[in-house]
């Protein structure tokens, strides 16, 4: 409940021109705007250690929105390498509470529902986090603009600083503030550093490729993300291979019983 | 005399090679890293540096806090703050505490991951509930937290190039700023590393000039003149400077082997010079018309010969710990004996020198007076004894020997630094209270190389983990297949065929690690397994970690690796540890060898006789014997002090031997055929100097026993029995052979 009060307050505040509710609903609507219908994708994740050592990790995506936009509905299937394909992960991304997640291992043929409350957990073992993915609880941050207008490449973006209200949320999320450029015209990221709890730099994501995937509806998807982990040396790429929008995605994919087929 | 005419010249160079060494003493430095003490290509070090290769730094400082009852606000409260700020401190590379272990938990299909403390418990029933969820987490339970819940323990794992001061210093003043009940108590390797260092300091200053004013004291009681106390005094204080300083030129760090080195200084190196200054008085009676130098050349000339022989056979003994392979103990054995050769070389130039300066003394005593002491009549009983009892004293000594000598099938070893520390020192207490409690303070660290999700492997590392884990001194162990059985435990319910177990399948097997990459933090793993999944350690927490126990363990390992060739190298601070016993017990057993044959050679080439030989090295073999037999029977160790014991006994106990066939060989030439006469007269003369010598030397150990260190401590009391011995060996069983087996190269 609390949730939709406050988005309902942040799109209330779009008319607003102040500088920090300004930058606090330009970053909600960085999470929300971009949100396709449904969409099907496969994706190439390449992790790296300070060695140069690679690990290669290639997923089938299919995601979908319920109930008005409110809910995500994803389903990552592993198809590389061998010794892991098949192995699922079906996520519920709740607007208003914490998401349901559950998992299949194929050599097992087991499904598990996995229950955590740290968000600032590591997407598949890379540098890449799953705070970096999903919308923060808006409340959690205070937000402040450093730049109206700065360019990124050849893209007119806002800077902002998105601060940890206090040591728990640090502590939950993994970090204690970020700086994001946000795109002006299609509100995606296109570049942020991360700052640890400490506040010392601890990543840099850079944005290489964006696309516009639903057209009509003029959407934009990352396609291309690097994350260059400072601190430990290592580094992520994710590339979307193929990323189509389709609205039709079949629901009986976002299900458990799915999950073990 | 040459030293007249350059008297000046010698005072001069002496003073000035003396001022010059100890210019570089505030150069020296301390090393509290026992690694250091063994040779960089002994086997466990380079393991030990591979495998950190590979893994990152192993060590790790552990913080405890403690109080009646852990589990509640306040004191979790303090934790989380406490394990925030270590985490941000350079040299921290990792913490592992309630708030930063996982719960990994499977019920109900469920499966959960959270921090084994998510939330600070506020209510009773939250309390109550924590700590059955903690009883149930096998990765903090008896680990992380005690069983009873009353301590807990915040492992801080350093980067490699951490500095160990430092970080301590560090963590003394986050204690600080974030104030608590709790008690603390901190451990590890490290803070011992930190803490030595400032021990040997402390020791060093409060030993060594306890030493000086005790010896000062003993000259003055002796002598009654300034000269007699002033000048072994300033031998004794310019071999110091020249040694300490002798440190620093040669880039030797200081270890608790090197306290030993002042106070050795001071017990032996005056002795050359006490017996001139002994001559110099016993000539300068009120009798004797003789000028100054006439006297003090007479008294060089009597004695300079037996002088620069016993301090050979010092230097001689000292050498002997050239054969350790231990590196402060062959330090230790070069720059000891350099400071002798110096003390020895002052002593016969040096002094003299300076006594040519001063008017002649006022005589102690007349002819007359001489004879009266107490010392005398009693040496003059002793004398007695030895004459009509020889053969009583022979069988007694062997007696007692082969009695004694039971005790060297009980002789242990210990290399292990914690315990140099006294049972009551906070190092100590905190080892013992975390290696109770917890994994254990030392690790030891075994290498698989392979494909690490074979379950084949991890199979056969899980059996041994299971055979390991029951065996002594085995705290906790971290390895994959523990982290593989502990996902298993998440994903299936309790009952499945497959909970708490390492799956069939490597593809299983690489399930369970991608979903521990989803639960955990990527780095979880960075210890135990390399990114490519081809090198996994496994690493043995050791909470005992004592020669024997950890000798037992080794080859347990040793036995696995036998019978699987992915098993490769072992490391580990623990193994160092090890191997550094294993070096001193060599090193202990050579350097008696060698001492023992280098005593011979010289008394042989001396008294031109093979048999003079085996005569000056019985005493020393019967010393030995009784000193380690007695170890072995009061259980005391072989330990970085007494590892240097026998090269240090047989180097100084056999100048008493010495002294006595020099004279008897003497009053032989003058009453022939009279043993028993050569005898009383050798013991009544030449006998309070040896007397008086041995005394000197006890003196100048026995501040060991004020030690805060053990090893120095129990070193002080065996040095003194064995300095005891010896000199009885001297007095009463070499001339008790004498008697009985009069050698012919005594009569030559």
């Amino acid at each position: 409940m609390k949730k939709i009060i406050i988005s309902m307050i942040a799109i209330a505040a779009l008319g607003f021109t102040t500088a920090t509710e300004d930058a606090k609903t330009i970053v909600y609507k960085t999470f929300t705007i971009n949100k396709m219908a449904g969409s099907e994708a496969i994706s190439q994740l390449t992790i790296k250690d300070d060695k140069g050592r690679v690990r290669k990790r290639k997923t089938a995506i299919a995601s979908k929105l319920y109930d008005n936009g409110m809910t995500e509905k994803k389903i990552i299937r592993f198809l590389e390498p061998a010794d892991v394909k098949g192995t699922s992960m079906l996520t519920f991304d709740y607007r208003e509470k914490d998401d349901d997640m559950w998992i299949y291992l194929p050599a097992l043929r087991k499904t598990r529902r996995i229950v955590s409350s740290e968000k600032g957990k590591s997407f598949m073992g890379s540098e890449f986090s799953n705070a970096d993915m999903v919308m923060p609880t808006i409340d959690d941050f205070t937000y402040k603009m450093l730049n109206e207008s700065i360019m990124v490449g050849n893209v007119d973006c806002w800077n902002i600083e998105i601060t940890s209200k206090d040591d728990d949320v640090a502590d939950e999320y993994g970090y204690l503030s970020r700086k994001v450029w946000i795109g002006k015209k299609d509100f995606v990221i296109r570049k942020a550093e991360v700052y640890d709890i400490d506040g010392e730099l601890l990543k840099k994501m850079t944005v290489k490729n964006v696309e516009v995937v639903d057209v009509k509806n003029n959407k934009s998807v990352p396609t291309h993300m690097e994350v260059v982990n400072i601190q430990n040396g290592r580094s992520s790429v994710m590339k979307m291979e193929k990323i189509i929008f389709n609205p039709n995605v079949k629901d009986e994919y976002f299900t458990v019983s799915y999950l073990e087929k | 005399m040459k030293i007249y005419k350059y008297r000046w010249f010698i005072i001069v160079l002496f003073l000035a090679v003396a001022f010059l060494m100890a210019r570089n003493i505030p150069n020296n430095s301390v090393d509290g890293d026992v690694t250091n003490y063994i040779p960089e290509t002994m086997e466990s070090r380079v393991n030990t540096e591979a495998l950190e290769d590979l893994f990152g730094g192993s060590d790790i400082l552990l913080v405890m806090l403690g109080s009646d009852d852990i589990i509640n606000e306040k004191s979790l409260t303090r934790i989380k703050k406490l394990n925030r700020e270590f985490k941000k401190q350079n040299g921290v590379d990792k913490v592992m505490s309630l708030f930063e272990m996982k719960d990994i938990r499977g019920d109900d299909d469920m499966m959960t991951v959270d921090p084994a403390v998510r939330r600070i418990p506020k209510t009773p029933e939250a309390i109550e509930k924590l700590k059955s969820q903690l009883r149930d987490n096998d990765i903090v339970y008896g680990t992380i937290v005690s069983e009873d819940f009353t301590k807990t323990v915040l492992v801080l794992v350093m980067e490699e190039d951490a500095d160990d001061t430092e970080l301590t210093t560090i963590v003394d003043s986050i204690l600080q700023e974030i104030p608590g009940d709790e008690e603390i108590l901190i451990g590890g390797i490290p803070f011992i590393r930190a803490k030595l260092p400032v021990m040997i300091g402390g020791d060093m200053r409060i030993l060594m000039p306890a030493a000086i004013l005790l010896m000062l004291i003993m000259l003055f009681i002796e002598f009654r003149r300034w000269r007699g106390m002033v000048l072994p005094f300033l031998i004794v204080i310019i071999s110091i400077m020249f040694t300490l300083g002798l440190m620093s030129v040669l880039h030797w760090k200081f270890t608790i082997s090197s306290i030993l080195i002042p106070i050795m200084l001071i017990a032996v190196a005056n002795n050359y010079g006490i017996h001139l200054v002994a001559k110099y008085q016993e000539l300068n009676t009120a009798d004797n018309k003789a000028s100054n130098r006439d006297i003090i050349s007479a008294s060089l000339k009597e004695l300079w010969k037996p002088i620069l022989i016993t301090g050979l056979t010092t230097v001689a003994g000292l050498l002997g710990l050239l054969s350790h392979q231990v590196i402060p103990s062959k330090q230790m054995g070069i720059v000891t004996s350099a400071g002798i050769i110096f003390a020895l070389v002052a002593s016969l130039l040096l002094l003299p020198a300076i006594l040519y300066l001063f008017k002649k003394e006022k005589p102690l005593y007349t002819d007359a007076e001489q004879k009266r002491n107490l010392m005398d009549r009693l040496l003059n009983k002793l004398g007695k004894f030895v004459v009509h009892k020889p053969k009583p004293i022979i069988i007694g000594t062997i007696v007692v020997t082969l009695g004694l000598g039971v005790g060297l099938a009980f002789i242990g070893l210990d290399a292990n630094p914690v315990s140099y520390f006294k049972t009551n020192n906070p190092i100590r207490i905190a080892d013992k209270v975390l290696n109770e409690n917890f994994g254990g303070t030392q690790q030891l660290a075994v290498l698989f190389e392979g494909d690490i999700k074979d379950p084949a492997l991890l199979k056969r590392m899980d059996s041994y983990v299971g055979e390991l884990e029951t065996m002594e001194g085995v705290g906790s162990i971290t390895c994959i297949s523990e982290m593989i059985k502990e996902m298993s435990k998440a994903i299936n319910n309790e009952g499945d065929a497959f909970y708490d177990k390492i799956p069939d399948t490597r593809e299983a097997v690489a399930q369970y690690l991608e979903l521990y990459m989803m639960s955990g933090d990527p780095d979880d793993f960075e210890k135990i397994v390399d990114f490519d999944y081809q090198n996994a350690q496994m690493i043995v927490r050791i909470n005992d970690a004592s020669t024997p126990v950890l000798a037992a363990i080794k080859d347990k390992i040793q036995s696995y690796k036998q019978q699987d060739d992915t098993i490769g190298k072992m490391g580990g601070f623990a193994l160092v540890v090890m191997e550094l016993g294993n070096v001193m017990i060599n090193g202990q057993i050579m350097s008696i060898v060698l001492a023992i044959v280098i005593i011979f050679i010289i008394m042989t080439l001396l008294f031109r006789s093979l048999r003079a030989g085996v005569l000056g090295v019985i005493p020393l073999v019967v010393s030995i014997i009784i000193l380690f037999g007695l170890m072995g029977l009061l259980g005391m160790t072989i330990n970085m002090g007494s590892a240097l014991l026998s090269s240090i006994v047989i180097g100084i106990g056999v100048d008493y031997t010495i002294h006595f066939m020099w004279r008897y060989r003497a009053e032989l030439k003058n009453h022939p055929k009279d043993y028993a006469k050569a005898v009383m007269i050798t013991i009544n003369t030449t006998g309070r100097g040896i007397v008086f010598n041995a005394v000197a030397v006890m003196v100048g150990f026995v501040v060991l026993m004020s030690s805060n260190f053990i090893p120095i401590i129990q070193f002080g009391y065996l040095i003194v029995f064995s300095i005891f011995t010896c000199l009885i060996g001297a007095l009463v069983l070499v001339p008790a052979i004498c008697l009985i087996w009069k050698p012919a190269f005594i009569e030559k």
